[in-house]
């Protein structure tokens, strides 16, 4: 028997080997499960513009697949006007803090992320010895120390205040935007569905209804 | 397996995710213009007024249908109808005047009667007629100022009851001819001796 490579594996690579199997499996199952959330609530989001656009189309005021599309970015727009005036509000609110507080301390350019973190956990994941080298790859070797524990800093009351407002209001736009290209990708569907004209089930000579046209035509041809 | 499908089309998503991503923020960017535009837009129309969205067209039709159906569910087709009319003869009411002038009296000195004059009220009255009349007599001058002219009975209903055979061969009336056999004619020339009987 051949052998085309040798692979010689100390007991130490082995259990890394198997470490990193599970990681990247964790890793793996984890993306898909975030894939399948942002597929649901896509889903979920689009099926607002059946129900805006639902009593002019089963009212047959809509005839055409351009006026159901011109009609659903309307509405849609309309929607996202509604929906996304809480984030802009928090947004206006942020800003209106930022001039206050800068005003009032006469710094006008702040890390302000960087105050913030003195209320988080801190770990110090730039040093390179806890890092270690594997084929080529650079694999976190151990868990990097603590660099710093949550405490209260007064002098930071502007980025405590801040940073949580532009982190609510950015995330809360990020949903009302996916919301909104959900809905248009859902528009885009339904002008196709509703207007189809299907032949999936239709046979020309199957149909009873043409069996005159049929006899005519065949008539027509015997004279 | 619906949930493998779910998943594996999960996982594309995360491959995917960064030109979603770029999309969502392209669209984020774009959307902030178009939000501040509404917002001004909306804001002209409210302090002119007006709804802050102008209404679309296709809602102004959908709100015409609703409200027509609506009217047709809350109202009959005609609220007043009019009551059947029961069938039989229709009522004539008789009336007779006696026109007298002043002063005049009749030759026997007596003035006319009426035999039902001194009956109370409602009795003596066939049906049909109308309800006490004249109280309790006929009233012996009715057109002090003179007669109306007008057409008598010209507002008595005529009711004519409908023809029973509608179907049935209409034939035209023609004058009979004369009779020309001397066997069906009966002579009624006066003879001798008809005087005696």
């Amino acid at each position: 028997m051949r052998t085309f490579v040798e692979f010689a594996l100390s007991e130490n690579d082995k259990r890394l080997l198997f470490i990193l199997l599970i990681v990247f499996l964790i890793i793996f199952l984890i993306l898909g499960l975030i894939g399948v959330l942002i597929r649901t609530i896509s889903r979920t989001f689009s099926r607002r513009i059946d129900y805006e656009i639902h009593e002019a189309v089963t009212s047959r005021v809509i005839t055409t697949p351009e006026q159901l599309k011109k009609y659903g970015i309307a509405k849609n727009n309309r929607l996202f006007f509604k929906q996304a005036i809480p984030p802009f509000f928090i947004m206006a609110l942020s800003l209106l803090m930022y001039l206050i507080y800068s005003f009032a301390s006469g710094i006008w350019a702040e890390d302000y992320f960087g105050h913030f973190s003195s209320l988080l956990y801190t770990w110090d994941w730039a040093n390179p010895e806890n890092y270690a080298d594997f084929w080529g790859l650079s694999l976190l070797r151990r868990w990097p120390p603590l660099l710093n524990e949550p405490h209260f800093v007064p002098e930071y009351w502007g980025a405590y205040i801040l940073v949580p407002l532009w982190v609510i209001s950015i995330g809360y736009y990020i949903v009302v935007i996916q919301a909104y290209v959900s809905r248009a990708v859902m528009l885009e569907r339904r002008s196709h569905t509703v207007f189809e004209k299907s032949l999936e089930d239709f046979n020309y000579f199957n149909d009873k209804k043409d069996a005159p046209a049929q006899d005519t035509q065949s008539s027509s041809d015997k004279k | 397996m619906k949930f493998l499908r779910e998943f594996g089309l999960g996982l594309v998503y995360i491959l995917l995710l960064p030109i979603l991503l770029a999309g969502v923020l392209v669209v984020g960017v774009v959307m902030i213009f178009v939000w501040i535009v509404m917002f001004f837009k909306g804001c002209i129309r409210f302090f002119k007024g007006d709804s802050f969205f102008a209404p679309l067209p296709e809602d102004e039709q959908v709100q015409k249908i609703k409200d027509e159906e609506l009217r047709r569910k809350t109202e009959p087709e005609n609220p007043n109808p009019a009551p059947a009319q029961p069938a039989g003869p229709s009522q004539v009411y008789i009336q007779t005047n006696y026109y007298q002038q002043p002063g005049q009296v009749p030759p026997n000195g007596q003035m006319p009667q009426n035999p039902q004059q001194n009956l109370p009220p409602f009795q003596g009255y066939p049906q049909g007629y109308p309800q006490q009349p004249y109280g309790n007599g006929i009233p012996q001058q009715p057109y002090p100022n003179g007669i109306p002219q007008q057409q008598p009975y010209g507002n008595i209903p005529q009711q004519q009851p409908p023809y029973p055979y509608p179907n049935a061969e209409q034939i035209p009336y023609s004058e009979p001819a004369p009779e020309t056999d001397p066997s069906r004619m009966i002579d009624i020339t006066p003879t001798e001796g008809d005087d005696k009987q």
